[in-house]
C-alpha cells in the first residue's frame, strides 16, 4: 500500500491507482470531460489537472493518467491547478458554446460566458475521444478513429466515407457527452440513406459515420431489433461457437 | 496495384511498425497514398483501416490527393522567413494562381511548403522537383515559371 | 572483406589503411554537404575526376568528396591537403587551373582564397579563415576530411578505437561512470546528462531493451544533426555500439526526419559497411555481443522530435506524445526501457571515450561541458555550421565568427532553441552559452538553430511565424495546446494586422501559462518561449503595433506603405515595369509614384529598385 497526501488527508491506496481513483473514493470532487471509468485513462482535455509535490518538485499533472507516488502530496485546488481548469474550459467554452456538458462545468468554474477576445465558434464534439476508445476497447470494432492532427483534428469514419468495420451497435452513441453522435432505426433505408433508392428494408442509420445497415428480425416476435453486422460480429468474437439463429432472439423474447 | 503493394510490404517483412515506411514507399510509387492501396495495406497486416487511415492522415508527408507532375517546395523555415520566404510564396501563388497545398488545374504543379531544408544559406529557397533553386526573388520566381 | 573478430584485428587493418595512403599525396576534397549540393558541387567533383584523368594525373592526385566543411556561405568548398589550402566559391571552370597551378606548381589563385570583407587580408589555409579560427571542431572536424561513404577513411582517422577500447578494455558501469565524469549533457534540447539516462536504463527492469537516435532535427533553420549524420555516419554508429554495450540492448533504431533522403542513403551505406566489416552486426569484433540497427523515417512531424511521441511513430502509429513518467529510460519503445539520445550525442561518446573525461570536461563551463555545434543563419554574413566550446559567447560567434550583420545593419536579436526557445537582446550579447544561463534568460539551448536578427526583423512578426509553425505541427491531442496555440496566433495576427486591442499582451501571458502547466508534453510546454521572451526583452515593439498600428522594423505587410523618394528616383521604370497591380505610374526619366489604393505590397519594385529609391515605413 502506498501512503499519500490529497487535500491535506493521509491516504492509502494499492500501487497502480490513480490520483483521480483515489480521490473519488475519499469523495472528493475532480471534474473530468475525457474521462469514463470503462475505458483507459486518456489524458487530454486536462480538466482534471492537479498540482503535485514530490521532493523539491512541484507541477501539474492530469490525474486521471498519472499513478500514486510514496509520500505525494496532492492539492486539487490549488491557485496554479485551478489556473489551468479553468483556462482550458475557457478555450472549451469558446468552440463549444452551445454544449451542454461544457456550459454546467462552466458555471461551475463561475465562467458564464466566451472570452470576448476569443473567436467563438460553434463546435458541437469535443475531441474527447471516447467514442473511438469505446469502439477499439470495449466494442473491438476499431470502425472509427481521430484523422489529420493539430487544431484539424476531427473523429471520422476512414477517407469519410462509410465505416466499413461498424456493427451500429450505439455504443459511442451511448458514450459520447455531447450527444452529437445519433442512430435511429427506419422501417424503409433506401428512402433514407443513402436515400432515392429502391426500398431497403429495416435499417439502422448512423449518420455520422454515414452507416446504413440492414437490421435483423428475432426469430420469435418477428421484430427487426439488431443488425446483421453486429450479430456476426458477436458470432465470431465468441469463445464459445454460438449458431447465427440463437443469437437472432430479441431481449425481450430472451427474457 | 495490390501486387506491388505486396511487394513493398514483404520489403519490410510484413513488420507493422514499419507503416510509415511501407506508407512512404507507396506514395513514393504512385505519387500519392490511392485509398486500395491504404485498404490493401490494412488486409495484409491486419491492422484496422480506420488506424491506417489515421496515420496516412496525421503525417505531413502523406498526401491522398494526386499531385501535379512537379512538385514546388518553398522553404519556410527561420532562417529563409527572416530573409523574406513569405513573399516569395506569396509571388508564386500569385504567378501559379493556387494557394500552398493546391495543384494548378492543368496538374502541371503542386505547390507546398516545407519547414527547413538545411540549406539556410541560400535562402529563401524553392525547390522544384528536387532542384535547389537559391536566393529566390520575385523576378526569379518570374522566370522559373514562365 | 572478412570480418574483424579482434581488437588486434582492427589496430592491423588501420595501420594498413595508412601505410598504402601517402600523407605527402595532394588530396583534393570537396564538400559533399547539402547546401554545396544546391550550390552544385557534385559538377566540381565530376569536373576534377574528369579532369584528372584526361591530363593522366591519377597518380599524383586523389579527389575525394567530403561531407560538410561548415562555411555554407562561401560554397562549393574545396580543401587541398596536406597543407590544408582554403578555396571556396568554386565553380567548374576553375578546376583547369586549380590543378595546373596549385597541385602542380604549388602556386596559389589569389581569387579562390577567403577575403576578409573589412581588413581585405586573404587566408590561404583552413584554420587562419576567421570564420573557422574561434571554433573548436572536435565532432565537426573529421567531416572535411572523409568521404563519408567510406569505412576505411574513418578507420585511418582513427575511427571505431573507442569502440574497441569500451568492449575491451573496459565494462558498462566504467564506461557509464566516464560518461557520467565527463559532464556530457543530451544535444537535442533538453540537455538531459547522458551518463544518468544511461544508468537508469541499465538498471530498469524489462527486455529486451532498446537504442534509438534522435535524427528527427525538426527545428527550421537547423542542420547540424543532418549535417553530421550525411558527413561523418560512422562516428554516429560508433557512438551508438559503446551505448548499446554499455546498456545491454541489441536493437537500435536511427530515426531520420523524412526530409533528408542523404542523410538516410549514407546512413544505410555506413550501416552495411560497418556490419561487412564486423563491427555492427552478430558479434562485434569477435567479443560476442550482438547489435544491430534499423533505419525508420519520419513521416513529417515536428511533434515526432519529441520522445515518446517518437516511440509511437516507430512503433508503426500517429505521433502522439504519451504521458512522463514513465520515463522512456524506464518504459519506452513497445514499454521497455529505451535510451533516446540525439545525433550529436552520440558522436560525443567515441570522442569521450577516446580523450578521457577528464580532458573532456577540462571544456566547457560548471554545467555545461564540451562543444556544441549551432547552424548560424539568419542575417549574417558568415552562414553556416559552427563547433564551439560551451561558455563562448554570442557576440564572438556573431561578429568573429559570424562576420556580422550584412550590410552593416544593427543587429536587434538572436534566436537559439527554434520553436522551443526564444529571442535574446543586444543586452545579452555577452552571455555566455551554456544550457543553464539560456534558460535563465528565457530561452533553450534547443538542438543548436542560431538564428540572428537585425533591424528590419519584427519581432512580433518573429513571434507570429513561431505560433503559426506549432500550431500546424500541434498532435492535437491535448486542449491548452490545440485550442491555446489557435487563440495565441490568433491575437498575433490582429497585432501584426493593426486591429491589436489592449490587454492583449496580458492575455497572451495568461494562455502562456496554460499552456506550460497543462499541456501533455514539451512541444505545449514550450511553445509560448517565443512569445514570452519577445515580450520580455521587446515589449515595446508590441505596444507600438497595438496603440500606434505601427511595425517599426517596417515587415507587418498591414502596417506598412510602400513610398518613391522622389529625391532618389531616377526615372528609369523599372519598378513600373514589375508592378503586378499596375499601381506605379511616372515619366520615363521623371520621378514616378505608387498609388497606394492599388498597391498590393509584394515588394517587387523595392526589388527591382537599384538606387534604394522605394521606401518602405
Amino acid at each position: 500500500m502506498i501512503t499519500l497526501t490529497i487535500d491535506r488527508r493521509k491516504v492509502e491506496a494499492e500501487k497502480g491507482t490513480t490520483i483521480l481513483e483515489i480521490a473519488r473514493e475519499e469523495g472528493i470532487d475532480i471534474p473530468t470531460l475525457c474521462h469514463h471509468e470503462d475505458l483507459l485513462p486518456y489524458g487530454a482535455c486536462r480538466v482534471c489537472v492537479v498540482e503535485i509535490t514530490k521532493g523539491k518538485r512541484r507541477r501539474i499533472v492530469a490525474s486521471c493518467t498519472y499513478t500514486v507516488e510514496e509520500g505525494l502530496i496532492v492539492e486539487t485546488n490549488s491557485e496554479r491547478a485551478l489556473n489551468v481548469r479553468k483556462g482550458v474550459v475557457e478555450l472549451f467554452l469558446a468552440r463549444h458554446p452551445n454544449v451542454k456538458v461544457i456550459k454546467e462545468l462552466a458555471l461551475k468554474l463561475g465562467i458564464t460566458e466566451p472570452n470576448p477576445r476569443f473567436n467563438v465558434e460553434n463546435d458541437y464534439c469535443i475531441l474527447c475521444g471516447q467514442c473511438v476508445r469505446a469502439c477499439k476497447e470495449i466494442v473491438g470494432a476499431n470502425a472509427i478513429s481521430f484523422t489529420e492532427r493539430g487544431i484539424t483534428r476531427r473523429v471520422s469514419s476512414p477517407f469519410s466515407e462509410t465505416a466499413g468495420d461498424c456493427i451500429a451497435c450505439g455504443t459511442c452513441v451511448y458514450i459520447c457527452p455531447t450527444k452529437i453522435i445519433t442512430m435511429k432505426d427506419v422501417e424503409d433505408g433506401g428512402l433514407v440513406y443513402p436515400g432515392g433508392r429502391d426500398s431497403l428494408g429495416p435499417r439502422r442509420i448512423v449518420h455520422n459515420w454515414k452507416v446504413s445497415l440492414e437490421m435483423e428480425k428475432c426469430r420469435i416476435c418477428g421484430r427487426p431489433f439488431t443488425t446483421k453486422a453486429k450479430l456476426e460480429f458477436m458470432r465470431k468474437r465468441s469463445k464459445v461457437p454460438i449458431p447465427y439463429e440463437e443469437l437472432a432472439i430479441c431481449p425481450t423474447c430472451k427474457g | 496495384m495490390n501486387e506491388k503493394v505486396d511487394a513493398i510490404i514483404e520489403k519490410y517483412k510484413g513488420d507493422k511498425g514499419f507503416l510509415v515506411s511501407i506508407l512512404q514507399d507507396i506514395q513514393s510509387e504512385y505519387n500519392h497514398l490511392p485509398k486500395e492501396a491504404l485498404c490493401h495495406v490494412s488486409e495484409n497486416l491486419g491492422i484496422p483501416v480506420s488506424k491506417v487511415y489515421s496515420v496516412a492522415t496525421f503525417y505531413r508527408a502523406f498526401t491522398l490527393k494526386p499531385r501535379g507532375d512537379h512538385l514546388v517546395y518553398v522553404c519556410l523555415g527561420t532562417a529563409c522567413h527572416v530573409r523574406g520566404a513569405s513573399r516569395i510564396l506569396e509571388g508564386i501563388e500569385r504567378k501559379l494562381k493556387i494557394k500552398a497545398g493546391e495543384t494548378t488545374g492543368d496538374t502541371k504543379y503542386t505547390l507546398g511548403t516545407v519547414n527547413c531544408l538545411g540549406a539556410c544559406a541560400l535562402g529563401p529557397i524553392v525547390v522544384v522537383d528536387q532542384e535547389y533553386h537559391g536566393q529566390m526573388n520575385l523576378s526569379k520566381v518570374d522566370k522559373l515559371f514562365g | 572483406m572478412e570480418k574483424l573478430k579482434s581488437a588486434e584485428q582492427l589496430e592491423s587493418l588501420r595501420k594498413e589503411i595508412n601505410k598504402k595512403r601517402d600523407r605527402n599525396l595532394p588530396c583534393i576534397t570537396v564538400c559533399g554537404g547539402t547546401g554545396c549540393h544546391a550550390y552544385g558541387c557534385q559538377k566540381v567533383v565530376e569536373g576534377f575526376k574528369k579532369e584528372i584523368e584526361k591530363q593522366k594525373l591519377e597518380n599524383s592526385v586523389n579527389v575525394r568528396p567530403t561531407g560538410c566543411h561548415g562555411f555554407c556561405e562561401r560554397g562549393p568548398l574545396v580543401v587541398i591537403y596536406p597543407k590544408g589550402i582554403f578555396y571556396q566559391q568554386v565553380k567548374v571552370e576553375d578546376i583547369p587551373e586549380i590543378l595546373e597551378k596549385t597541385i602542380m606548381k604549388a602556386e596559389l589563385i589569389e581569387r579562390l582564397l577567403y577575403q576578409d570583407p573589412t581588413t581585405k587580408e586573404r587566408s590561404i589555409y583552413e584554420e587562419e579563415v576567421p570564420f573557422y579560427k574561434k571554433q573548436m571542431r572536435l565532432i565537426f572536424g573529421n567531416n572535411g576530411k572523409i568521404d563519408p561513404c567510406s569505412i576505411e577513411d574513418y578507420i585511418a582517422v582513427g575511427g571505431y578505437a573507442a569502440l574497441s577500447k569500451a568492449f575491451f578494455s573496459m565494462k558498462p558501469q566504467e564506461i557509464i561512470g566516464e560518461v557520467k565524469k565527463s559532464g556530457l549533457r543530451g544535444r537535442g534540447g533538453g540537455g538531459f546528462p547522458t551518463g544518468e539516462k544511461w544508468e537508469s536504463c541499465r538498471k530498469a527492469e524489462g527486455s529486451p531493451k532498446y537504442l534509438i537516435c534522435n535524427a528527427d532535427e525538426g527545428d527550421p533553420g537547423a542542420y547540424m544533426d543532418r549535417s553530421l549524420l550525411e558527413g561523418n555516419p560512422h562516428s554516429v554508429l560508433e557512438g551508438m555500439i559503446i551505448g548499446a554495450f554499455t546498456i545491454g540492448c541489441h536493437d537500435g533504431y536511427i530515426y531520420v526526419r523524412n526530409e533528408y533522403p542523404l542523410a538516410v542513403k549514407n546512413a544505410i551505406v555506413a550501416i552495411e559497411q560497418a556490419e561487412q566489416y564486423g563491427l555492427l552486426g552478430k558479434n562485434i569484433l569477435g567479443s560476442g555481443f550482438d547489435f544491430s540497427i534499423k533505419i525508420n523515417r519520419g513521416g513529417g512531424a515536428f511533434v515526432c522530435g519529441e520522445e515518446t511521441a517518437l516511440i509511437k511513430s516507430i512503433e508503426g502509429d500517429w505521433g502522439e506524445p504519451r504521458q512522463r513518467p514513465p520515463y522512456p529510460a524506464e518504459s519506452g519503445l513497445w514499454w521497455k526501457p529505451t535510451v533516446i539520445n540525439n545525433v550529436e550525442t552520440w558522436a560525443n561518446v567515441p570522442l569521450i571515450m577516446n580523450k578521457g573525461a577528464d580532458w573532456y570536461s577540462s571544456i566547457g563551463t560548471e554545467g555545461s561541458k564540451g562543444t556544441k555545434i549551432f547552424s548560424l543563419v539568419g542575417k549574417i554574413n558568415n552562414t553556416g555550421l559552427v563547433e564551439v566550446p560551451m561558455g563562448i559567447t554570442f557576440r564572438e560567434i556573431i561578429y568573429e565568427i559570424g562576420g556580422g550583420i550584412p550590410k552593416n545593419r544593427k543587429f536587434k536579436g538572436v534566436q537559439t532553441g527554434g520553436p522551443s526557445g526564444g529571442c535574446l537582446p543586444e543586452s545579452l550579447l555577452d552571455l555566455p552559452i551554456d544550457f543553464d544561463a539560456l534558460i535563465e534568460a528565457g530561452s533553450m539551448m534547443g538542438s543548436g538553430g542560431m538564428i540572428v536578427m537585425d533591424d528590419r526583423t519584427c519581432m512580433v512578426d518573429m513571434a507570429r511565424y513561431f505560433l503559426a509553425f506549432l500550431e500546424e505541427e500541434s498532435c492535437g491531442k491535448c486542449t491548452p495546446c490545440r485550442e491555446g496555440l489557435k487563440k495565441m496566433r490568433a491575437i498575433l495576427e490582429a497585432i501584426c494586422g493593426g486591429r491589436g486591442k489592449k490587454g492583449d499582451i496580458e492575455l497572451l501571458e495568461r494562455i502562456s501559462q496554460i499552456l506550460i502547466d497543462g499541456s501533455i508534453c514539451g512541444l505545449g510546454k514550450t511553445a509560448p518561449n517565443p512569445v514570452l521572451t519577445t515580450i520580455k526583452y521587446f515589449r515595446d515593439e508590441y505596444e507600438t503595433h497595438i496603440n500606434e498600428n505601427k511595425c517599426p522594423a517596417a515587415v507587418c505587410k498591414d502596417l506598412i506603405f510602400y513610398d518613391i523618394n522622389a529625391k532618389v528616383c531616377t526615372g528609369c521604370g523599372a519598378c513600373r515595369r514589375v508592378c503586378l497591380s499596375e499601381a506605379i505610374t511616372g515619366e520615363l526619366k521623371q520621378p514616378h509614384a505608387i498609388n497606394l489604393k492599388k498597391c498590393i505590397k509584394c515588394g517587387a519594385c523595392y526589388e527591382a529598385c537599384k538606387f534604394e529609391a522605394i521606401v518602405v515605413s
